[in-house]
């Protein structure tokens, strides 16, 4: 047993007795308080006093169970706030703070924090393990992640605790510099839209056609013409970051500020955004000059054209600074630096975006028998090609003669058309037809835009005879699946006919029977273009956008027909 | 194998779906194979066995309405030679009908999320049968707050046949603003989705967790049944208007606690599934995975968020 020496004070042994004293003026008594009178307590006593402790106390045993509640879910464990972080699209440096909260009601000690695939990446603040966390000690880690490091990010982070626990935070995100090096548009820009589509063609020629690809590949291809600290800036770009992705500004897409912004800012006006290639969770660029340029990411855009970023400018732009929609981009093949002299290259660049996404599709009108109709008149400052070919076996045995089997019996005709969009409306509209073919996958009525029958009598309304010049059409084609539906253009509108049976009525003349009579009476003379409509899927899965201009395509696409 | 997702056809392949699940997380098949127009499955893991059976445009029995989904019944043991309705130790009526809890409305093609867990056993199937409405069953032992008889339990959004509405006995805390369609051990429910299994005051059988009228005899409830006096607020009631947390956006969660009613009226605790909570999702998106600690859980609307079921929501702890 322990013993203490000591004295016991005054007062201590006996405590403070309750004293009273009446009161003045009333018929009572009220305590009187320390100090009361030095008779009242004990004198000091030397001498030594044991500590008996641990005193055994009765104690009351109970039977039953124990409830768990939230806070069985909640503590005894460590967490990490947030558990994950994903910091996006690493373009500038980045700050996070990570919480490590100690939820147990006993120390737990941080023995390490081991760092895998963390190149660029850092935590700080509090001091390096071994690390003692209190119960319920919570400590604010600072977590940064440099723009300079491995191209994508998939980094773990390690807290082993003593006693073998272990809390891993986990980083993911990627790099991406700025591709500033501005196309030379005397050659213009080449932007590649690609599907993938399967055609199982059957012995009579038609088809099963399979989408394999849910979004188109995208890909830009432009020349540069560069001098001095330009072209020492792309060597050093291409030198350093090769194939990882770059952040390509989307040059035909920009317009500019027409005011200043502030560093700090999260907002950009950029009054043609909802209308070109801007989206949410995508990225803009700020672009000055090869050097002098910066990439943001939006959040938001609203339909005045108000682009609201994720993170503050990082610095001050004056009005007339470009601003162009930014992919994620991946430089395809070998880049050719041309070095005209010793401070001039020219060159020519491909790239592939990475971060697609599904364009709208919105398919031309009017409608005929179910198929949307394009009737948009091509370009004709180039001849138009037409191909007729067909589905032949040649069996040759080499010592006799040649067997020749036409399978489909009908011949597969093929034209390759021009296109000239002059502004943004066009360009937009074409887009969207071009997502509703998806590649070769989705047909369409196309006119052959050609002069293919002469109307030599009047059409009365109501009549359903159509008297053409006689081209040998009742002869050779006799309303064929793939050569029946007309396009009238005539001063009273344009009319979509099929044509049901045709014979001849003299060397001049043929007449064709059509499925549903004319509504209006059309006489010769106001008869434009008679043309052949014909059911046509795109003879390819690659399109090729050539920009002229940030505002004019030219586009060439290969069509084939199909029995209607 | 503790979570997957994927996307099934009709209710065979979903019931194929949880099968496959099942045996690779270490259930086994006691029996899979054609039932009327759909496919019967009998699962074992130690000493629970469940039955289930892809239904389509069939009633559970005479009286019931037709479903589409998946019925859903435990047993004490295993006959081959009886069909997946007709297994000894089923939940019964007093009248010794099949009672069943289900999935239904699995009228085209749905995502799904299977999980499973140990200790207690539990597996867990919840599907998106239409966009944003997710219905659950799930199957497994409670865990016990004492050394009693039983502990299976059975839980689904739907009773034997019971369509979800917005009746004046299909609410939370008799609050028509506080729909729960489909919430697990919701005891608010007429005739109830679930069934405990337990042993006590000479009942050996399922007991329906539900508000009154318990379809096989023997009533239990969970948190949601209010008191008999005022203030009449039940526990999830009280719990429920402090979350989430306005100081941090945090929803606790809270433990599905299940009692058996005495012959006295008076109710004792029984257990709680380990691996499920109640939750207010207001700061949840469907399916979304959160974070404590170490562990994670996958929040769900009862129903669908902020339509039919508002923010009632449960979570199911998920172990990849």
């Amino acid at each position: 047993m322990a013993a203490f020496a000591g004295i016991v004070a005054p007062g201590s042994a006996v405590g403070e007795p309750v004293h009273y004293e009446r009161a003045r003026g009333i018929s009572g008594y009220r305590p009187v308080r320390y100090p009361f009178a030095a008779a009242d307590s004990v004198s000091p006593l030397a001498g030594t006093r044991g500590d008996a402790r641990p005193i055994s106390e009765p104690q009351r045993r109970l039977a039953g169970a124990r409830v768990p509640s939230f806070a069985d879910d909640w503590y005894h464990r460590i967490h990490l706030l947030p558990p994950r972080i994903d910091l996006g699209n690493v373009i500038s440096p980045i700050e996070r703070r990570l919480e490590v909260w100690n939820a147990h009601l006993q120390e737990q000690t941080v023995l390490a924090i081991e760092a895998t695939g963390a190149d660029g990446l850092a935590l700080s603040g509090p001091p390096a393990p071994p690390l003692a966390f209190g119960g319920l000690q919570s400590r604010t880690y600072s977590f940064s992640a440099s723009h300079r490091g491995a191209p994508v990010i998939n980094a773990q982070f390690a807290f082993r605790f003593a006693g073998g626990g272990e809390m891993r935070l986990t980083v993911t995100g990627r790099r991406v510099v700025v591709f500033g090096i501005r196309p030379d548009w005397s050659d213009g820009l080449t932007e590649r839209l690609e599907w993938l589509s399967d055609v199982l063609e059957a012995h009579d020629g038609s088809e099963q056609r399979i989408r394999l690809r849910q979004l188109p590949r995208r890909s830009f291809e432009y020349s540069w013409l560069l001098d001095g600290q330009d072209v020492r800036l792309l060597e050093h770009l291409l030198f350093a970051w090769g194939t990882r992705i770059y952040c390509l500004p989307v040059w035909t897409d920009g317009s500019q500020l027409l005011q200043d912004v502030a560093a700090g800012g999260r907002a950009l006006v950029v009054p043609n955004a909802p209308h070109v290639d801007y989206h949410p969770g995508g990225m803009a660029v700020l672009w000055r000059s090869a050097v002098e340029n910066e990439a943001v990411e939006i959040a938001s855009i609203d339909g005045g054209g108000v682009l609201t970023l994720t993170l503050a400018l990082g610095r001050s732009w004056p009005a007339g600074t470009r601003v162009l929609p930014a992919r994620l981009a991946r430089l395809e093949g070998t880049t050719t630096v041309r070095r005209v002299t010793d401070t001039i290259a020219s060159g020519r660049s491909r790239f592939t975006v990475e971060d697609l996404i599904a364009s709208a599709a919105a398919d031309a009108r009017p409608t005929y028998r179910g198929y949307a109709v394009f009737d948009y008149r091509p370009d004709w400052s180039e001849e138009i090609d037409v191909s007729w070919q067909r589905k032949l076996a040649v069996i040759d045995q080499g010592t006799g003669p040649r067997g020749f089997d036409d399978e489909s019996g009908a011949p597969q005709v093929g034209r390759r058309l021009t296109w000239l969009l002059p502004n943004r409306p066009h360009i937009t509209a074409f887009r969207q037809w071009l997502a509703a073919r998806a590649g070769r996958v989705h047909p369409c009525w196309l006119p052959t835009f050609t002069s293919d029958l002469q109307v030599s009598r009047v059409v009365v309304s109501g009549g359903s005879g159509l008297v053409v010049r006689n081209t040998g059409y009742s002869r050779f084609v006799a309303a064929h699946p793939q050569r029946r539906d007309l396009v009238l253009r005539t001063t009273a509108g344009t009319l979509f006919r099929r044509v049901t049976g045709a014979q001849e009525l003299s060397v001049e003349e043929e007449l064709l029977s059509l499925e549903e009579p004319l509504d209006v009476t059309v006489t010769v003379d106001q008869v434009l273009q008679v043309s052949w409509l014909e059911l046509v899927r795109l003879d390819q899965d690659a399109v090729e956008l050539f920009w002229e201009t940030d505002s004019v395509v030219r586009v060439q696409i290969s069509t084939r027909t199909l029995p209607s | 194998m503790a979570y997957q997702t994927g996307t099934a056809a009709g209710p065979t392949p979903l019931l194929d779906a949880l099968r496959l699940f099942a045996v690779a997380s270490g259930w086994q098949e006691l029996r899979w194979g054609p039932s009327g127009p759909g496919q019967q499955l009998s699962l074992r893991k130690g000493e629970l066995i469940f039955h289930l059976r892809s239904a389509l445009d069939e009633a559970l029995r005479s009286g019931y309405q037709r479903v589409t989904g998946i019925f859903l019944v435990g047993s004490d043991q295993f006959d081959p030679a009886q069909p997946w309705n007709n297994q000894p130790g089923m939940p019964r009526d007093p009248s010794k009908r099949i009672e069943a809890v289900g999935l239904y409305e699995v009228e085209g093609p749905c995502t799904y999320h299977l999980f499973s867990s140990e200790s207690p056993v539990q597996l867990t199937m919840v599907a998106e049968v239409a966009p944003g409405v997710y219905h659950h069953l799930a199957f497994g032992q409670l865990v016990k707050y004492g050394d009693y008889p039983g502990g299976a339990f059975v839980s689904g959004a739907f009773g034997s046949s019971d369509a979800l509405t917005a009746s004046a006995s299909d609410y939370i805390f008799g609050d028509t603003q506080d729909l729960h369609f489909g919430l697990p051990f919701n005891d608010y429910k007429y005739a109830g989705g679930n069934y405990v299994r337990a042993a006590a005051d000479g009942f050996d059988g399922w007991w329906s967790v539900c508000q009154a009228s318990p379809i096989t005899g023997k009533r239990a409830i969970s948190v949601w049944e209010e008191g008999p006096r005022s203030p009449r607020e039940s526990l999830a009631n009280y719990w429920w208007s402090r979350t989430p947390n306005t100081l941090n956006g945090i929803a606790p969660l809270l433990p599905l606690y299940v009692y058996l009613e005495r012959p006295d009226g008076f109710f004792s605790p029984f257990g709680y599934p380990a691996h499920l909570r109640y939750l207010n999702i207001t700061h949840h998106a469907p399916a979304e995975v959160f974070a404590i600690g170490p562990e994670q859980w996958m929040a769900f609307p009862a129903h669908s968020k902020n339509n039919k079921s508002g923010v009632h929501g449960y979570a199911v702890r998920l172990e990849r």
